[in-house]
């Protein structure tokens, strides 16, 4: 109680103190006293991020679902409030019931992206704990992670106990049931890791050796003893009809990032682009029963109250029927004044339609991802998007009134020439051109966004290398004088040295674990945030350290090289990345698993649609 | 044509103090959601319900009784302050609903805040209102100057066990008046004295009807 009343003294004077006081709508009350198991779920970003995060609030509830677990949450204060608790002597605290961090049995962080592991560090040290896994002794907390971060967790191999790798329903069950045991007898911190090596989907990286060769590449990998697997497979829920999800959802009192209601349709993307992690880890393609999604949708608009509710997947038009059960849905949602958004939808003419009918609040805005501005490009990173396809749609959009285009591409991508850079400029002037030949004479609004391609590990591309600054810098002007010849564009890009820095961390091996801690001492933390983020303090860090960053972004590998992530085993094979990596160069594509399968090697899984073909 | 306007009388405490108007508005909107009850919404692009708050209240704020008024598409009965309560957030209660057949005005309310700051505080602070000082406040560049005891019909300064209790007792004119929060500021300002503000409240609001 004392924490909670002197942080209620701090809430006067600090940025949006709604962040820091919980007790949301179905917040899980439980009497700590009461439980065996008092998890902390910590999310490395601000509260309004974390909370918009769905696997938070899955995780979150199944875990509470548990009476001998009390599952709390935590998030990274933003630095007013850091100031001041700091000042005040209060450590990183739960908002369920306002208990210190060192005083749980677990922490479990979910890694979303890399630009937050300086947070991660950040708020183990605000929890007063010691950032080195070896250091925390029994009775400290075990500290674990899961996310999609995790497939290469090596950057963060010295402070995590145990990565969980995959869908974490049901390992974080059998790692609590193991904890309790460890808990509750005198095994000791390195007998209950051993033991959660042999969980499935545990990866325990104090159990593995890496040698290095002396170019720096990786010799090998080997675990320490015999029970260690060699390679740990990824967790998976087979059916999601049957798997858990949380229709009493803790629902924010402040507006967060994604202020409504989330219903998983799908997990997984059978598209296979070729630049595309998420592609990869979330396969096979399972989907959920549309009697389930309504029935969820329902609940949740009953328990929640909110007024959107967002069908989410990787690919929404994937989903079949998703028109009728869009419309299902729509029937008791209208009455009762709810919205539904259907994100990562592919635009096409029914869609459009469906898109009209359903999203009514928003302000029409039309939004493709060609990703690359030329066929042969698009070929390449088996992006399957036509150019007439975007114009028709956007004849159609314009004649229905919409007047936000946004166009999303990605420079920098493997094989890329300036022709694509200026295809992408092509595609916007045209687009410009539909307009004008329609007669519309208002000023319309078309933005290009352009990130710069990131390898990433686990992709058919994680062997290539990423453009240089000096590249990017080029390409990003080249487009841009371009495109300020055409009217109503506007373009933005992302930072250079963010892509830079989200390259040499997903791509990173153990070595760069040193980095972050010194990152981390040097005041780096909210790398995310363009007010903060700065790239000259980690230039420095990576010096201090000896290591060149250029060897983790502007690399191109051989196929035989050992990665840093291949301890970790998705179910894709390297064969089937490697086969696609070749294809690629030659500008072949390959059709969608909803085609045909391409034995990527997931069916192995023994899950969704791979099963059923 | 009647309308179903309702009058909500709610307290605020504790951890909900620390919801913004803007966040307020939204919660009740879900919270009526929950209830099943149909609420009137605008017309429009982005149609939203029919909430108003008589005062909006800044982020921090406690009060023992504050109003809302909704206007729903159905009529309520009375028993809906249970359900409110079952559900609504720690801090917040509802204490009254009626049919709102007039209109109501703020015409005065008592505040106490609660500071911890150095010793001779209520005597500097004393020395500071004798002087009846303006509180400047630019808000989108508009700046506005009100004169303190234009609005303040009387305060009191005590020490108490814990911390330092102001009481103020505010007038409200043309709907407008003196957040207290503001003249602790100014005078912490101008005093260069640091009073770290550890509670306000709103003790009694007094309404007027009006036609
Ligand atoms: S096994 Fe075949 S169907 Fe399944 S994900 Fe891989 S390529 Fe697609």
């Amino acid at each position: 109680m004392i924490v909670k009343d002197k942080v209620f003294k701090l809430l006067y004077d600090v940025e949006k103190p709604g962040r820091y006081i919980g007790n949301e709508i179905n917040m899980v009350k439980k009497d700590p006293e009461k439980v065996d198991i008092r998890f902390a779920f910590c999310f490395p970003d601000v509260y309004e991020i974390g909370m918009s995060n769905l696997g938070l609030k899955i995780l979150y509830h199944l875990l509470n679902e548990r009476e001998d677990v009390y599952c709390e949450r935590a998030f990274m204060p933003w630095v007013d409030m850091q100031k001041k608790m700091k000042k005040e002597g209060i450590k990183l605290f739960s908002l369920e019931t306002f208990t210190e961090l060192d005083r749980f049995d677990i922490i479990g962080f979910s890694l979303s992206y890399e630009m937050s592991y300086t947070n991660v560090l950040k708020m183990l040290e605000l929890g007063g704990l010691p950032l080195e896994s070896q250091k925390r002794e029994k009775g400290m907390p075990i500290v674990i992670a899961g996310g999609p971060c995790t497939y290469n967790p090596e950057p963060l191999w010295e402070f995590i106990d145990v990565f969980v790798i995959g869908e974490g329903e049901e390992v974080i069950l059998e790692i609590i049931d193991l904890y309790k045991r460890y808990k509750f007898s005198n095994m000791t911190k390195e007998e209950f890791l051993h033991e959660c090596a042999a969980i499935e989907g545990c990866y325990v990286p104090s159990l593995y050796n890496v040698e290095y060769n002396p170019d720096g590449t990786i010799k090998s990998i080997v675990p320490v003893s015999e029970n260690v697997p060699a390679r740990v497979k990824k967790r998976i829920v087979k059916d999601l009809d049957t798997s858990y999800f949380p229709t009493k959802m803790i629902t924010p009192l402040i507006e967060v990032v994604h202020d409504r209601i989330t219903l998983e349709i799908f997990r997984g993307c059978a598209r296979g682009c070729r630049f595309c992690q998420a592609g990869i880890i979330y396969r096979p393609v399972r989907f959920r029963k549309a009697e389930k999604v309504l029935q969820y949708a329902k609940e949740l608009v009953e328990n929640c109250g909110c007024n959107e509710i967002s069908l989410v997947s990787l690919s929404t038009s994937d989903y079949p029927n998703i028109d009728e059960l869009a419309r299902e849905i729509l029937k008791f949602a209208e009455d009762k004044k709810v919205n539904i958004s259907l994100p990562s939808l592919r635009l096409d003419t029914t869609s459009l339609d469906l898109l009209k009918e359903v999203e009514k609040v928003r302000k029409p805005t039309l939004t493709f991802a060609p990703e690359a501005g030329t066929q042969r490009l698009r070929d390449v990173i088996n992006k399957n998007i036509k150019e007439e396809d975007i114009y028709s749609t956007v004849r159609l959009a314009f004649e229905r009134g919409f007047q936000n285009i946004k166009l999303y591409f990605m420079l920098g991508l493997p094989l890329e020439k300036d022709e694509d850079v200026m295809g992408i400029y092509t595609i916007a002037k045209n687009i410009r051109e539909i307009y004008k030949e329609l007669g519309f004479k208002k000023r319309i609004r078309i933005t290009v966004s352009t990130s710069f391609f990131v390898p990433k590990p686990h992709t058919p591309f994680q062997w290539e290398a990423q453009d240089s600054i000096e590249n990017m810098q080029r390409k990003m002007k080249l487009l841009k004088e371009n495109l300020k010849k055409v009217k109503d564009v506007e373009y933005s890009w992302h930072d250079f040295y963010l892509s830079k820095l989200e390259a040499v961390l997903s791509r990173g091996d153990r070595r760069l674990s040193k980095v972050i801690k010194r990152a981390v001492d040097l005041g780096c933390q909210f790398d995310d945030w363009g007010e903060f983020f700065d790239f000259s303090k980690w230039e420095k860090t990576f010096q201090q350290e000896n290591i060149d960053w250029r060897f983790y972004s502007d690399r191109k590998r051989s196929f035989d090289e050992v990665l840093p992530w291949d301890i970790i085993d998705t179910g894709v094979t390297k064969e089937f990345l490697k086969r696609e990596c070749l294809l690629a160069y030659e500008g072949k594509t390959t059709s969608s698993c909803f085609d045909r399968c391409t034995g990527c090697g997931v069916a192995s899984f023994r899950g969704g649609i791979c099963v059923d073909k | 044509m009647l309308t179903n306007k309702y009058r909500f009388y709610f307290s605020r405490d504790l951890p909900a103090a620390f919801i913004s108007h803007l966040d307020m508005t939204r919660l009740f909107e879900r919270l009526f959601r929950r209830l099943n009850i149909k609420l009137k919404f605008t017309q429009g692009f982005n149609p939203h319900p029919k909430i108003v708050f008589i005062l909006p209240m800044p982020v921090g704020l406690c009060s023992k009784e504050e109003i809302f008024e909704v206007e729903c598409e159905q009529e309520l009965d009375i028993s809906i302050i249970e359900n409110f309560n079952k559900i609504l957030p720690e801090g917040l209660k509802i204490l009254k609903v009626e049919l709102a057949t007039d209109k109501i005005q703020v015409s005065d309310m008592y505040y106490q805040c609660f500071v911890e700051a150095e010793e001779e505080f209520c005597k500097y602070f004393d020395e500071f209102m004798k002087k009846n000082p303006a509180i400047k406040k630019e808000k989108e560049g508009k700046v506005t100057v009100k004169k303190i005891f234009d609005f303040i019909l009387s305060y009191e300064c005590e020490k108490e066990e814990k911390a330092i209790k102001i009481s103020f007792h505010i007038n409200v004119l043309n709907g407008s008046y003196i957040k207290p929060e503001d003249i602790l500021r100014e005078f912490s300002q101008e005093y260069n004295i640091e009073c770290k503000i550890v509670r306000v409240e709103r003790v009694k609001v007094n309404y007027k009807r009006v036609i």
